[in-house]
């Protein structure tokens, strides 16, 4: 559905994107995931043909975005970060007013407006000002406005930002919603959200991409590596060399001393926890607490940010 | 017309008519229209007070046609919007033509308003040539279109429409009374430089012949010089072909 090839963009003598890659098959819902200035939103921008890249190249749904923008265009529905709401609208007017843009002739405009009216739940207020709705319901009319010529391909930049835990919940079942009939690659800084809703991740830093993945595999989930936390009543003064020593466990991340507790990182092997605690007895360290810690995305996100991932 | 042209036009109408200031001009319009017939023209014929109702006209729907394009491109990008042409399938031109038309269609409709109630009276007293009626009209269109023209380039070349509207107003200032405005300036920057630099003279701007009124009252008294109009449309739509230019720009879309 999306492919992005080497694409490259160069603001003076600041490069935003330095030949990012990436594809999105067709019913995926893929994140974009990076630290402020990682490229995200330039990216975002130049998918849905308000920017132009210095160089690469961007297939959408079989067009080439840069020598048939119209076509490819059409394809696509963008909500950015800010709003593109006009206060003095009512909402029916303002969609019905962008499905023109999107070149809708009159028979398919009021089918589409319903349809997109019902998919946001916007119905009961189709009539009102959008000057007076709130955050939340600003956003779904922002999101109806990428909904309503039926794109293929759906990017939402920060599709959550700014709104409460209960339009957040609320959001991200709207987004989930349109998986299956939409491809959707949207960016956010909100790690829960990737990985509740997202099937891959693009990890941009520094506008390269350094991990594309499932979440799974990005969060250790797929068996490679498990995270094992432990507290200890005596903890040894060698705790860090004696637990590396260990076969199987590959990192250690002992906290304060006083706290007695420390994070193993281990191959994922049957049994190791179990020869990991019965060492840690035999040792007589005071084992009172062991528990297995899946990785977050955040933490994969550090990682990588941090230059040391995989 | 497209469907996207069609679109911007009837989003900019609504606009407009939405626009307080509509509900400020227009009376404020007619009150001058019915200063110009009735006090100022004195115990003309009628086709002297035709043109003195052109001229009212003429500045009325000049300033209106500025206050109107003025927000056109610049608050569109100063809120966000433009982002919506930016990604649809929409070309500039389109952008520029839905912008222009809403205005110079508000235009008429403001044109028709302020006309109307003088060009009644005028013909109860004598009857209106067409030959002047259409020349005078043709004279307040090319003014509208210029006046329009000039103040959406200013309005995508700036991000705030009162900006917009200045740059507007001034241009319509200078097209209008460049002449005596030239010769104010002149008498000022000549009474503080001395003499003998001989750079500026009183008398510099006094010469006849300031392009924008000498092109545009002829028409007011029924004369069309295909000159004229021809400069007229070119300029318009050589700012108009800049504005183009100015929002296609990928600078004017970020």
């Amino acid at each position: 559905m999306l492919q992005v090839e080497a694409l490259t963009k160069v603001f003076g003598d600041f490069t935003a994107l330095d030949g990012v890659s990436f594809s999105v098959a067709e019913g995926e819902i893929v994140g974009l995931l990076g630290e402020n200035g990682a490229g995200k939103t330039t990216t975002l921008r130049i998918l849905a043909g308000a920017l132009y890249p210095t160089s690469g190249w961007v297939r959408i749904g079989g067009c080439d975005l840069l020598s048939n923008h119209l076509a490819a265009k059409r394809k696509v529905g963008y909500l950015p970060e800010r709003l593109p709401l006009d206060d003095a609208m009512r909402v029916r007017p303002y969609l019905d007013y962008v499905a023109r843009l999107r070149g809708l002739d009159s028979d398919e405009r009021a089918d589409s407006i319903d349809r997109v009216l019902d998919a946001c739940h916007l119905r009961d207020i189709a009539e009102r000002g959008i000057g007076v709705l709130s955050r939340g319901m600003r956003m779904r009319v922002a999101l109806a406005q990428a909904l309503v010529h039926n794109p293929e391909l759906l990017l939402l930049d920060e599709p959550t930002a700014g709104l409460d835990p209960e339009q957040v919940i609320n959001m991200r079942e709207l987004i989930r919603s349109l998986a299956g009939h939409h491809t959707i690659l949207f960016s956010s800084h909100n790690l829960n959200e990737v990985s509740e809703c997202c099937s891959r991740v693009v990890l941009l830093r520094g506008g390269q991409v350094v991990a594309e993945d499932s979440v799974s595999v990005l969060t250790g989930l797929d068996g490679r590596e498990e995270t094992v936390f432990l507290r200890l009543t005596r903890p040894p003064d060698d705790l860090h060399d004696a637990l590396l020593a260990l076969e199987g466990v590959v990192g250690v991340e002992p906290g304060p001393p006083e706290l007695g507790t420390v994070v193993v990182r281990t191959v994922v092997t049957p049994g190791i926890r179990e020869r990991l605690v019965a060492e840690v007895v035999s040792r007589g360290w005071g084992l009172c607490e062991v528990r297995q810690v899946s990785d977050t995305l955040e933490d994969v996100f550090h990682r990588h940010a941090a230059g040391n991932g995989e | 017309m497209t469907g996207a042209t069609l679109g911007m036009l009837r989003r900019e109408m609504g606009r407009m008519l939405s626009g307080s200031g509509m509900i400020l001009a227009l009376p404020v319009g007619m009150a001058w229209m019915a200063w110009q017939r009735y006090y100022s023209s004195g115990d003309l014929g009628a086709a002297d007070t035709l043109d003195g109702v052109f001229r009212a006209a003429g500045v009325v729907l000049g300033v209106l046609a500025v206050w109107l394009a003025s927000p056109s491109l610049s608050a569109e990008r100063a809120e966000g919007t433009a982002s919506l042409w930016a990604t649809s399938p929409v070309r500039p031109s389109q952008v520029v033509t839905g912008k222009l038309l809403a205005v110079l269609l508000f235009l008429l409709g403001a044109a028709l308003l302020l006309l109307a109630p003088p060009l009644w009276h005028i013909s109860l007293a004598e009857p209106l040539t067409w030959g002047r009626l259409l020349s005078g009209m043709l004279g307040l269109f090319l003014l509208s279109l210029l006046a329009a023209s000039v103040t959406l380039l200013a309005s995508a070349l700036v991000r705030h429409f009162s900006t917009a509207f200045c740059w507007g107003l001034a241009a319509l200032v200078v097209w209008i009374w460049g002449d005596q405005v030239l010769v104010r300036v002149t008498g000022i920057l000549s009474s503080l430089t001395p003499a003998s630099w001989g750079v500026i003279s009183p008398e510099m701007g006094t010469s006849a012949g300031w392009g924008g009124k000498d092109l545009l009252l002829p028409m007011f008294v029924g004369w069309v010089d295909a000159g004229a109009v021809c400069i007229m449309l070119v300029a318009a739509a050589t700012l108009l072909l800049v504005a183009h230019q100015v929002v296609a720009s990928e600078r004017w879309r970020s």
